[in-house]
This record gives structure tokens, sequence and C-alpha cells, in this order.
């Protein structure tokens, strides 16, 4: 592959960005119910959606509205024998998600990929993070598609180097010969992992490469994450409360390094969180969620103005600001629905 | 022991790991605690501030300096179960990590109900009654006690365990990120709570968070730590309009942000 092709390559995926290209995601009608002691719990009800490429979506809403469900949903991940999972149309990048023939439930997609809130418990302990790094490039052979897109403005010869040795790598496990033999050699895996920790502000790769999750510290785990959520180039990536875990400042960076990144691949990405200010901040569009169902979707320049559902008129009030130093009571969702319901029966008479 | 008259940390130093690999939390922290004051400790991850809440309440021993409540030492106190008990009833922590925070096998009226009956010596059936009031002032439905700490929510087993430290109503109340997992909704009304309960008991409240809004409504005072020192501390509004330190001036401008921030 050439610098060229990518480049034109590149340039085409920009201008399809707009109507003509069929959504990267499209969900119709998709159900998640969970079985427990106390009897069936609908966590997702009847969502419909769609994700356009390159585009960034937040999907808000507090503990238990069932945003969470919904990523893992779509991600594949939600496999467990009391997991029931219904849907209508549910495609990926123009083609019907698989399933298992058994069930009938989504399975992991390839060019899809998910970063979890807590990386201590995701990566693995045991791993170093250039083995678990490591593994997703050889596994995915894919490696080259995403810092071939930037090789040709790449910064050093070495990370071109990385990317088409990798390339070389990727084409080779396509081969159906297997796994082993197909993999890219240690060295070029080497090399598009420190790429990508580079990528993600992780500077002293070496060290980090040769780290365990628990010698890092928590900003890092977080990008060590990121890099190997976006090394296999998704399609999709979707970040199920990526910062919340970071405090404030950690939390905008590794925002913004998740954001660069994709933006660069032309990925789209789909942000669950609970701050519904910093996933305002960062996207085109926001969905609100609200026992299980999309309550209100919105572009998120305009959410501030154009809410209409009290569910997230309320939640934007009841965010804590600077200012808020200066009240003495903090609104709540029970503040304020009731100052509404005061406001709303003022209007009445 | 007296009632809580004064939490004084002095000089603390606090390293961990291998003397040739030393990390140190916290490097040289005095700070004093009296009734009624509400303390802010705000800083990012690494900052030394969860480690520092820690050695307030004797979870870990200072490396160099010394913690003393009402002027006693806090080890030696520590050390015998009668000051124990007094101490603990005192002076409550709540962890960020409500997960292992509470026993998985005891529902969570169980482990509430322990230091009711421990610390204050009360029948299992005044005790139950000291729970369900707790519980319900943390606005939380009164069957859930009921369960086990994995069949809640974070945000309720939050709730939980900040009703756990309540429970015995301590004049000292230390809190380590207590609100940072919490939907906001959910988080006003505990930091409503936390604001009240110190104001009406005239309790203090060391709350360690890095989310600087919250603990600006909460907090009287801002003590601004970096890489294990304390650069700036006092008023909270004199930190937020007038701050001297460049890092307190750096972590206002993370959360003032950008505009969609601020217009919010």
């Amino acid at each position: 592959m050439t610098t060229g092709t990518v480049i034109s390559e590149s340039a085409r995926r920009q201008d399809l960005r707009t109507e003509s290209e069929p959504p990267i995601l499209s969900v119709e009608g998709l159900t998640v119910r969970y079985d427990s002691p106390r009897g069936a719990v609908v966590a997702v009800d009847d969502v419909s959606f769609s994700l356009g490429r390159g585009e960034r979506v937040a999907l808000v809403g507090e503990s238990g509205s069932g945003k969470s469900t919904l990523g893992l949903a779509l991600a594949g991940f939600l496999t467990q024998p009391s997991v029931h999972i219904t849907h209508g149309r549910l495609e990926f990048d123009g083609a019907p998600v698989s399933r298992t023939a058994r069930t009938r439930m989504p399975v992991r997609t390839p060019g899809l990929s998910m970063v979890f809130q807590d990386a201590m418990t995701t990566l693995d302990p045991v791993w170093t993070i250039g083995s678990q790094l490591g593994a997703v490039i050889r596994a995915q052979g894919s490696a080259a598609t995403a810092p071939a897109s930037t090789a040709s403005q790449a910064e050093t010869p070495a990370a071109a180097a990385a990317a088409s040795g990798a390339g070389a790598g990727a084409a080779r496990s396509r081969s159906r010969s297997g796994w082993r033999r197909g993999r890219p050699d240690r060295a070029a895996v080497r090399e598009t992992s420190r790429y990508w920790l580079d990528k993600v502000g992780l500077r002293d790769t070496a060290r980090v490469l040769s780290a365990r999750p628990y010698e890092l510290s928590g900003g890092m785990r977080q990008r060590a994450m990121i890099a190997i959520a976006l090394c296999g180039a998704p399609r999709l990536l979707i970040a199920d409360e990526p910062t919340s875990a970071l405090d404030a400042s950690l939390a905008r960076d590794a925002m913004e390094i998740l954001l660069e990144l994709t933006e660069e691949s032309g990925a789209s990405v789909l942000v669950i969180s609970h701050d519904i200010l910093l996933a305002q901040e960062y996207t085109d569009r926001t969905f609100v969620m609200y026992g299980g169902r999309i309550v209100e979707k919105r572009g998120s320049a305009q959410l501030a103005t154009t809410a209409t559902h009290p569910y997230t008129v309320g939640l934007l009030r009841c965010v804590p600001t600077l200012d808020s130093a200066e009240l003495d009571e903090l609104p709540t969702l029970a503040s304020v629905a009731a100052a509404g319901a005061g406001a709303g029966a003022e209007k009445g008479r | 022991m007296d009632a809580f008259a004064q939490l004084a940390v002095t000089s603390v130093v606090k390293h961990f790991g291998p003397a040739r690999n030393r990390h140190v939390a916290v490097d040289d922290v005095s700070l004093t605690v009296e009734p009624g004051q509400r303390i802010g400790v705000v800083g990012e991850s690494g900052s030394g501030k969860s480690t520092l809440a820690r050695i307030m309440v004797g979870l870990e021993s200072p490396t160099a300096g010394s913690v003393d409540f009402n002027g006693a030492p806090l080890r030696s106190l520590l050390s015998m179960r009668a000051s124990r008990v007094e101490l603990r009833r005192e002076v409550q922590f709540v962890s960020q990590d409500t997960t292992s925070s509470f026993d998985p096998l005891r529902t969570l009226r169980d482990s509430i109900r322990q230091p009711a009956q421990r610390l204050l010596g009360l029948s299992g059936r005044d005790a139950d009654g000291l729970v369900d009031e707790t519980v319900a002032l943390l606005g939380l439905a009164p069957g859930l006690a009921d369960r086990h700490p994995a069949e809640v929510s974070g945000g309720q087993r939050q709730r939980f365990a900040i009703a756990r430290a309540l429970v015995v109503r301590p004049k000292l109340l230390v809190c380590d990120e207590v609100v940072s997992a919490l939907d906001v909704s959910v988080q006003g009304s505990i930091l409503n709570l936390l604001k009240r309960y110190c104001l009406e008991s005239g309790a203090a409240l060391v709350f360690v968070s890095h989310g600087l809004p919250a603990t600006a409504f909460v907090c009287s005072e801002l003590v601004v730590m970096q890489n294990g020192q304390v650069v700036e501390r006092g008023d909270t509004r004199q930190v937020l309009h007038d701050p001297r330190h460049p890092y307190t001036r750096a972590l206002l401008a993370a959360f003032r942000g950008g505009p969609a921030r601020s217009a919010a």
C-alpha cells in the first residue's frame, strides 16, 4: 500500500462521511432483559438509533439507566444465559451484526472496540502491557490500517516503518494459514506497540511495555487501555465511562487523546458517561437515557438550550459548578422537579 | 476520653515502596481540624490526599511525624480497646472503594448495625431503629438494607457506606472521594446531606475529592495538594476567586473548562 492510495482513501472517507454512506451502526428496537431472582429486569427498552461515520455521540444517563448494558450488548459482551436480547435491524458497517446461532445474540464484531472505566480490572493483572498490546496487534492482524492512515504524516521514520512492517504482517495473517505462522514478527509487533503507546502519550515506552498494570498510575493505565482499544483499528469505539476513574485534568487529557486519535482514523465514537457536561463538550450529538429508553437526542452544543425532556433539563441543572460554592443547597432532581411543577402551576393559573 | 476537640497532623511524611525506589506520597504536611470546620482537600490523583485522609483516621501509620487526637497520639489510642471504641465513635471514615469496604457475606443492615451496637452499646432492636433512621436520612428505601452489598448499585452502596459512618453520629467525618463515582442527582443530595449534618451537629468534616465544584460547595476551607505537599490553603471563596499558587489556578481552569462547561 503506498502513501498515495492512503491519502486518496482517507480523503474519500471524509467526503463520504455525509449522507450518502450508510451509518456505521444502526440499531432498531433493541431490548435487553436480565433474569433476576426478583423477576425479569428490562435494562434496555426498545432503543433505536444510528451512528454516522466519524460521528461522536454521547450516551448519558444515571446508574441503572441501561447505558452500559446497551454498550455491552452492542459490543457482544453479553453472552450470559441470564441475558435476553431482542432486536430488529442491527447493522454494523452495512452488514447485519453476526449472532450466535443458538441464542441469536450479537457476538463480538471485528472493527468494534470497547474501552472500559476501570483499567485495573479490565487489563490482565499478570501480563505486561507489552504482551497485552502485542496480543491484540497479532490477533487483529490489522494493525496496519490505523497507523497507515497517519503514516503519510508520520512524525518519525520508525513509525512509518512500524506501520508498513505491521501491514505486511497483517497481509500475511489474513491468509488462512493460522495465527501462529501468519503473525507479524516480534520486532514488528514491538515497533507497532511502541508507536501506539507513543500516540497515547506514554513516552517512556520501554518501561510501560514491560510494566504490569499495577505498576502504572491510573491515568497511565487508562492510556494503555486506549492504546489497546485503538491498535486494532476499530471503525467504532464504544467507550464506557472512559474517564470517570480519573480526575478532572487527567479526564480531559484522556478524552482529548481518545478523540484526537479517532479523528485521525475516522472512527466513530460512542461515549457512555454519567458526566453530562464532559460528554456534551466533546461530542456531536448527545443521547439521554432514562429507565432503559433514549428520551432525548440532541446536538451536543444545543443540548442546554433545546432539551425538552424534564429529565434532561433536571440533570443539567443538578451538575455542581464552581459557582455552587455560593449555594446553601445544591439542586437535586427532586427539587428541580418540584420547582418545575410549581412554575407549571403558576403558569396554569 | 473527651469529646472531639482537635485532630492535629504534624509534619507527616509517608513513604511507600523500598528505599531504592521510594515513593513519597505525603511530604511534610501539617493540618489541624476542629469541631465545626469543613476542610476540603483537593488535588489530582497521586497528590497524596487519600493517603493523608487514611493517616488521619489511623488506617495508615506515617513514616515520620505525628497524628494527635485531643493531644493524645492516635497510635496509642488505637492500641487499646476502650480508647479505640471511643475514638471510632468520634471519628468515622468513608472510603472511595465501597465494594471492598463491606463484608460481602453479610447484609448491609448487619454491617451498619455493627457499629451502632459495638460503639454505642445499643441493643439489637435500638440499633435496628437507628439503622432505619439513618438509611432513610440518605434517601434509601428501607428494604434495600436487607440486601447484600453485591445486590445494590454502586451509588446505593456508597450511600450505605455513608450511612454506616453516620449511624454513630460522629463528631469528625473523613470522606475519601465519596461522591466521585455517583450520578449528579445523587451527588447533590449526598452533598446537601453531608453539609447539613455538619452544620446542624457541629461536626467537623475532612472531604477529600478531585471534584473541585463539589468540594467547594461542601467545605468552608480548601487545602490544595500537589505531589504530597500542601501548596495552598485558605477560605473556599478566597481560593476560588483569588488563587495564589499556579497549580491551583490550573486546577480551577480545568473545571472552568470550555464554553460548554461555563455556560451550563
